[in-house]
């Protein structure tokens, strides 16, 4: 096996692995039981997708994927800093404060 | 060779995004899968975005690569922060073998439903215990912080649950149930559960066993059901008898969550010392209520033993908040309040658990309970020891069952269980 041959099957097992931990951290996402739980693996969700866009750029064989792994890196940072306001906002206001609907 | 490394940092990335996930899945409350998800997390990801910049190797691919793990490694923390603060403050619960929580009384936590779209699906389904007032009374006084200083309130038994098995024990629950209602002049719900999915349950089948299970499993629903319509008969006829008010109430589901609902309105809950609710199988006698402790219903009241004036009280104190809960419980209510009660320390002689007990001892001799000072002692066995070895109590309480719960899976199982002693009732708290 040539290391390129091997770097490509490396590419292809390591993006399968990535996409099965997305499916379980999806389940966890699902199940809850509490909105933290959620909060959990959508932050994780974040770091999976961005090891994807890594995984994504050496498949299609284009550096221009890897900015994209940096964007979602900093926008998960942001979409979980906000999520987690929101839910101590809202055990702040006591019962009352809902989460957005689903 | 690079694309050797790039590989293989590929291959060992996601290997640990993998882990991290299976940890996210499997760990059992929300500051456990945070842990995993945050650290194993950013090294998974941080690893296979490093192979993508060696299999690249251009300048371009390494800045970009090396700034988006820089923005990782500083904003991952932060986050994990904030989801943590968020998880305690929302009231996310904590696993029930939680040692220690350091954030308790330095972050204002609300129990209130954190998540409400679920919670809300949960009471429609059962609006009698929402209409009860659910949750105020038992759930109001063990959290209640241990008042030293505070004037004693005058809290009593005013509701008693009792978990009706179907077999003999049920005369053991009743019996415990009826001289509680009667000494403190409590009212009395006599609970019958039938636990389907359990029942439900047939085991491996072999290809065409299909109707046969289903027989099977119809027949023992139907003599659980006529148990415990015999159980419920003779509840009434003793509490009939003793002139006590009382209620019936008969559940079919998930045992455990039936109890856990009916147990939010009712000041001390008594279970059967057997395996499972609506079964006599021999086991564990401990196991239906270390079921409901899992749950976070404590303390729970595990009837066993002829019913006897209950003069002496050992109380086993490991130095926990938990435990110095359920000793506030015990001083409170005062489910035995012309009982002796003797705190036995339970760990390593250390400062902390000799001020907890004098704190325990304060906490008593302000509700005015009678109260004695134990040894110390480290372990299970000895434990077995001390209470024998003096004037023997009627009653054992375990102030942080909890905590003995994960050293008794793996190696102290006996101890909890030799701790059971037919002939006495247990409270774990």
């Amino acid at each position: 096996m040539t290391p390129t041959l091997f770097l490509t099957f490396a590419t292809h097992v390591s993006m399968t692995v990535l996409l099965l931990s997305a499916g379980i951290l999806t389940l966890r996402l699902m199940r809850g039981p509490s909105a933290a739980d959620r909060l959990v693996a959508v932050d994780m969700l974040g770091l999976v997708a961005a090891a994807c866009c890594a995984g994504a750029a050496l498949l299609a064989g284009h550096a221009a994927f890897l900015d994209v792994a940096l964007g979602v890196a900093l926008v998960s940072f942001l979409g979980t800093a906000a999520f987690a306001g929101l839910l101590e906002r809202a055990a702040d206001q006591g019962g009352a404060a809902r989460l957005p609907a689903e | 060779m690079a694309e050797i490394l790039a590989a293989i940092l590929l291959l060992a990335g996601s290997g640990i995004v993998l882990i991290a996930a299976v940890g996210v899945a499997r760990l059992p409350d929300a500051y456990l899968r945070m842990h995993a998800a945050t650290k194993a997390g950013v090294v998974g990801a941080g690893t296979v975005l490093l192979g993508a910049a060696v299999a690249f190797g251009s300048p371009e691919a390494w800045l970009t690569v090396l700034f988006a793990l820089a923005c990782l490694l500083l904003t991952t923390p932060i986050a994990s922060h904030l989801l943590g603060r968020a998880a305690y403050v929302s009231g996310a619960p904590l696993w029930h073998g939680t040692q220690v929580d350091h954030l308790e009384g330095v972050l204002d936590r609300r129990p209130a439903p954190s998540d409400p779209i679920r919670t809300e699906g949960r009471s429609t389904a059962m609006p009698t215990i929402r209409d009860l007032g659910a949750r105020d009374l038992r759930r109001a006084t063990p959290t209640a912080k241990a008042p030293t200083a505070q004037a004693p309130e005058a809290t009593r038994v005013r509701r008693i649950l009792a978990v009706l098995p179907p077999n003999g024990a049920g005369d053991t629950v009743l019996g415990h149930a009826v001289s509680a209602a009667r000494v403190h002049g409590a009212a009395i719900t006599g609970l019958s559960v039938v636990d389907l999915p359990r029942l439900a349950e047939v085991g491996p089948m072999p290809v065409g066993g299909g109707t046969y299970a289903r027989m099977m499993a119809d027949t023992r629903l139907r003599r659980c059901r006529e148990r415990m319509a015999d159980a419920l008969e003779r509840f009434e006829a003793d509490c009939r008898r003793f002139g006590l008010t009382h209620a019936l109430r008969h559940e079919e589901g998930d045992a455990g969550a039936l109890v856990e609902a009916a147990s939010a309105a009712h000041d001390l809950v008594l279970v059967p010392a057997t395996r499972a609710l609506c079964d006599d199988e021999a086991g564990d006698p401990l196991r239906t209520a270390l079921g409901l402790l899992a749950r976070g219903v404590r303390p729970v009241v595990v009837a066993a033993g002829p019913v006897r004036p209950v003069r002496r009280v050992a109380f086993c104190h490991d130095g926990s908040a938990r435990a110095a809960r359920t000793l506030s419980w015990l001083a409170q209510l005062g489910p035995w309040p012309e009982a002796e009660v003797r705190l036995v320390g339970l760990g390593e002689p250390s400062h902390a658990l000799d001020t907890a007990l004098s704190e325990g001892e304060s906490l008593l001799v302000a509700h005015g309970r009678r109260c004695a000072r134990g040894d110390t002692v480290a372990g299970g066995e000895d434990l077995l020891s001390v209470i024998a070895g003096g004037p023997a109590p009627e009653v054992v309480v375990i102030g942080n069952a909890g905590g003995l719960l994960l050293p008794m899976r793996v190696c102290a199982s006996a101890a909890l269980r030799a701790l059971h002693d037919p002939d006495r009732p247990v409270v774990l708290g």
